[in-house]
């Protein structure tokens, strides 16, 4: 069977008037097994207190996952080990499993939380489940899906902070509801089929506080989808080769690369546009901006300058940086995680200019800079990168 | 026909920390007098920077000509020179 790529992403928003959220999500991905797992846990209440009941759970359901423990066994002994509580007699924290072994079976396992929604063929479709009670005789109990994933398969789970979006008001009294988010989620996936797990989150989650008074959300929101594709590839070209000799065989890395690409460097560009016969092209900015503009060469995705801007996607990608100025960081910062499998194709001739110690600014060696931003890619959100320097 | 003044900017990245960057909006603070008679664009990179007699990035070309430390004052006044000289003015091109 193909090699299939599991893209999971996640996005939240916290109550509007707490300093921590309430809900928490945890992933692990295993490349040698090919295994990811993913947790939500939604703590009672709200705050730091929730925060602290949800991440406890979360952890706790990660780790008994990850461990060979069967998992009827463990989501019983989880579900025992968790106590209710006392005053409310509801418990403390509800959860939500996904655990993709590689390409062959999906489990998905919940306890309280809002159901699931798996997407087939573009479509929502229903799963027969397993529904285990509690051994401590109360309310709860857990539901276990098991399937075999196909192409294009989505699995989206979420706290309830997102079905109970807008409730009490006039046109949400019963707030926005599971049969609302799954009409949502089909409109969007007739109007792009191929919608990323970053992009969908994302609207969910925007859609969920479009129902709340003044757009606060009332409740901890979050949304986290896994979406199970065929691995979407792009490679990177920065800097000019160490031997110039070698300026046509990287310049054909580009054109034969089966999948998208970007330039990040003025001399990589114009090499890139010399050895391809491809003119490039800066279109005029308007005002001022702290990064040099993005240039258009046909075939190629992005092409930008280097090291100023591959210094700002790697601020980005480390503080997480959302903000929504649009400039060449961000276009590359969206083309990456967009990506689940980057090849980083690194020029490691100097620019004897960027030494010069009248320059007002330090400029970063590129060789250190996609190590780190190799680095960030791979541990802060699980892509498969691969670094040759040339 | 009027004549038209083709002035090309570097982007590059020696050229933009040394000042490029004030240059992305020099169609902005064209004089009155030189709007429609002066073309601006950009280059991803000239290729100059790296060799020190080229002089001081930022670096941009006017009718070919080189321009080192360019500023919106200098390519004004090499823009004025060309277009105002009847009988031109030839820069050496690079």
């Amino acid at each position: 069977m193909e090699n299939l790529f599991k893209e999971v992403e996640v996005y939240q928003v916290r109550k509007a008037s707490e300093l921590a959220c309430g809900d928490v999500f945890l992933s692990n991905r295993d490349p040698l097994t090919d295994r990811l797992v993913s947790v939500l846990s939604d703590g009672l209440g709200s705050g730091v207190k929730a925060n602290v009941l949800a991440a406890m759970t979360a952890q706790m359901a990660l780790k008994f996952t990850l461990s060979e423990l069967d998992m009827e066994r463990s989501a019983e002994i989880m579900m025992n080990a968790l106590p209710i509580c006392a005053v409310r007699k509801i418990g403390y924290a509800t959860y939500t499993i996904v655990d993709c072994q590689g390409h062959r079976s999906i489990r998905i396992v919940e306890q309280g939380s809002p159901r699931f929604i798996y997407i087939r063929q573009g479509r929502v479709i229903d799963l027969p489940f397993e529904e285990l009670g509690s051994r401590q005789r109360d309310y709860r109990t857990v539901r276990i899906t098991t399937c075999v994933p196909q192409p294009e398969d989505r699995i989206i789970f979420f706290s309830d902070g997102i079905t109970e979006s807008g409730m009490g008001t006039p046109n949400y009294r019963l707030g926005w509801r599971h049969s609302g988010v799954v009409h949502f989620v089909q409109s969007l996936l007739s109007d792009d089929p191929e919608i990323s797990a970053r992009t969908l989150v994302r609207r969910i989650v925007r859609e969920a506080l479009n129902k709340e008074p003044s757009r606060r959300a009332g409740d901890d929101t979050t949304c986290a989808a896994v979406y199970v594709r065929r691995p979407r590839r792009t490679l990177v070209l920065s800097g000019p080769p160490y031997d110039s000799s070698r300026d046509r065989e990287v310049a054909g890395l580009l054109a034969e690369f089966d999948g998208r690409t970007a330039v990040c460097g003025g001399t990589s560009a114009e090499i890139v546009s010399r050895e391809l016969g491809r003119p490039l092209h800066t279109p005029i900015l308007r005002g001022r901006s702290t990064l040099p503009p993005v240039s258009r060469m046909e075939g190629v995705d992005l092409v930008t300058e280097g090291i100023l801007t591959l210094t700002e996607v790697l601020r980005r990608l480390d503080h997480g940086d959302s903000s929504p100025t649009a400039n060449a960081a961000t276009q590359l910062v969206d083309l990456l995680l967009e990506s689940d499998v980057i090849e980083l194709v690194v020029g490691t001739r100097i620019n004897d200019a960027h030494q010069d110690p009248n320059l007002p600014v330090d400029l970063e060696i590129r060789r250190n800079l996609m190590k780190r931003i190799k680095r960030v890619l791979e541990e802060k959100y699980l892509k498969e990168v691969n670094i040759r320097y040339i | 026909m009027d004549k038209i003044v083709d002035v090309e900017i570097c982007t590059g990245t020696t050229c933009f920390v040394m000042g490029a960057g004030h240059l992305m909006s020099l169609a902005e603070e064209l004089p009155e007098r030189l709007k429609g008679s002066v073309s601006i664009r950009f280059a991803r990179c000239l290729g100059v920077c790296s060799v020190p007699d080229n002089g001081r990035p930022p670096f941009a070309t006017v009718n070919g000509a080189l321009i080192e430390n360019a500023s919106v004052e200098n390519l004004v006044a090499a823009c004025d020179l060309l277009l105002s000289g009847e009988k031109g003015m030839n820069y050496e091109t690079v």
